[in-house]
């Protein structure tokens, strides 16, 4: 419930966010961060990836206070994220509308394409789970060959995120 | 059978029993005075450690240890464990001390729930809830074809799903649930329990936050 609450808010400071993979590696960021996420991630196929996230998006769409709307473009365009006008009203009835601590990171983070977060995500996945230079780096060519481009870069900028 | 046995109201209750004696007893290990004298020793470091024991304690931490360390407990009836002395009894006792209510709202009253739920009255011990609640996380199906009804890509069903091949068509790989009829039967539909569990005891400590939800409570058993 209080994993609901907090997309909720997410999505609330974002106005809208883009592609259920994007919503999924800004919460784990943010989670990695220590900032108050309580979903269980585990490291899946396309990374750090939480069952109880994506079945919290569907309870929220379900219950009228997300707005699911498909893309305009190819078949992979992404899922667009809103809240519903009862998610506003319900937000406001919780006291849940004031500035959440992480909400300038979170902007920042909606900023990136979700290649890049699914960079940085699987870095401070990997650093949680003990790996640390070389290592680290031959772990993430290893499982993301695709992104292997991405990591000078998405390395730096994990670095420096704030903590909670 | 999952939504009809291991979702059950009474199975689920047992659950929540076990679930708070443990958040009692974990809480009660790290006070000075510790768990009550003649706690298997295995159980007062598992609870005094979060749960963090070596593997060699691993091996020998079993069900035959929780089950002396709750005789033990309901042995033991000093003021101090309280708590988790009767909330042994109940267990050893078969004693439903959970009563169920299923909740009909979605989402939004579960995230209401969820706040007043905060506001509640705890046990004895000042620190264990009277209550338990399922919710969409812990729903067993993940509705891997419900979902692909919904959403193309296939993220959600690489990462979730048992993928089954045909060895002489490697691009075969699909979710089981699409292969087993009684899989797509149970996984087609969106499911999720949304349910209250409270100590029957402290009914009326509930009531006047289900009242306010507009949850209706069962009626009281004899």
């Amino acid at each position: 419930m209080d994993g609901m609450l907090e997309v909720l808010r997410l999505i609330f400071v974002l106005d809208e966010l883009k592609g259920r993979k994007k919503l999924q590696k800004i919460v784990h960021i943010l989670q990695s961060r220590g900032f108050n996420f309580p979903q269980r991630f585990g490291y899946l196929h396309y990374g750090p990836y939480s069952s109880q996230l994506a079945s919290e998006i569907d309870a929220l769409v379900a219950g009228n206070l997300l707005k699911e709307e498909k893309g305009v473009g190819d078949d992979y365009t992404p899922y667009v994220y809103e809240l519903s006008d009862e998610a506003m009203k319900l937000l406001k009835d919780l006291n849940s509308t004031g500035k959440p601590p992480w909400i300038t990171l979170a902007k920042n983070l909606n900023e990136k394409d979700p290649n890049y977060l699914e960079a940085m995500s699987t870095i401070l996945y990997l650093k949680a789970n003990g790996f640390e230079g070389n290592n680290l780096r031959d772990r993430f060519v290893s499982l993301k060959p695709h992104l292997k481009a991405k990591f000078d870069k998405a390395l730096a900028h994990a670095a420096s995120l704030p903590k909670a | 059978m999952y939504q009809q046995v291991y979702m059950h109201r009474v199975t689920r209750g047992f659950e929540v029993l076990v679930l708070n004696l443990f958040s009692a007893a974990a809480r009660c290990a790290k006070l000075t005075r510790g768990l009550p004298p003649g706690t298997p020793p295995l159980v007062e470091k598992y609870f005094k450690n979060e749960g963090e024991i070596d593997h060699q304690d691993f091996l020998r931490f079993d069900e035959s240890q929780v089950l002396s360390a709750f005789h033990t407990w309901a042995a033991n009836d000093a003021s101090a464990y309280s708590t988790i002395n009767r909330m042994s009894k109940a267990f050893l006792n078969r004693e439903r001390l959970y009563a169920a209510v299923d909740l009909e709202g979605q989402a939004g009253l579960m995230m209401t729930l969820g706040k007043e739920l905060e506001t509640l009255p705890k046990e004895a011990d000042g620190i264990t809830p009277i209550y338990g609640v399922d919710t969409v996380e812990d729903t067993p199906y993940k509705g891997m074809l419900y979902r692909a009804k919904r959403h193309e890509g296939a993220e959600e069903i690489v990462n979730e799903s048992i993928l089954i091949v045909d060895p002489d068509d490697p691009d075969s790989a699909g979710p089981v649930e699409a292969a087993s009829k009684m899989l797509k039967e149970m996984d087609a539909e969106q499911f999720a329990v949304n349910r209250l569990y409270y100590d029957r005891n402290r009914r009326k400590d509930i009531e006047k936050m289900t009242n306010k939800l507009g949850i209706k409570l069962p009626k009281p058993e004899n």
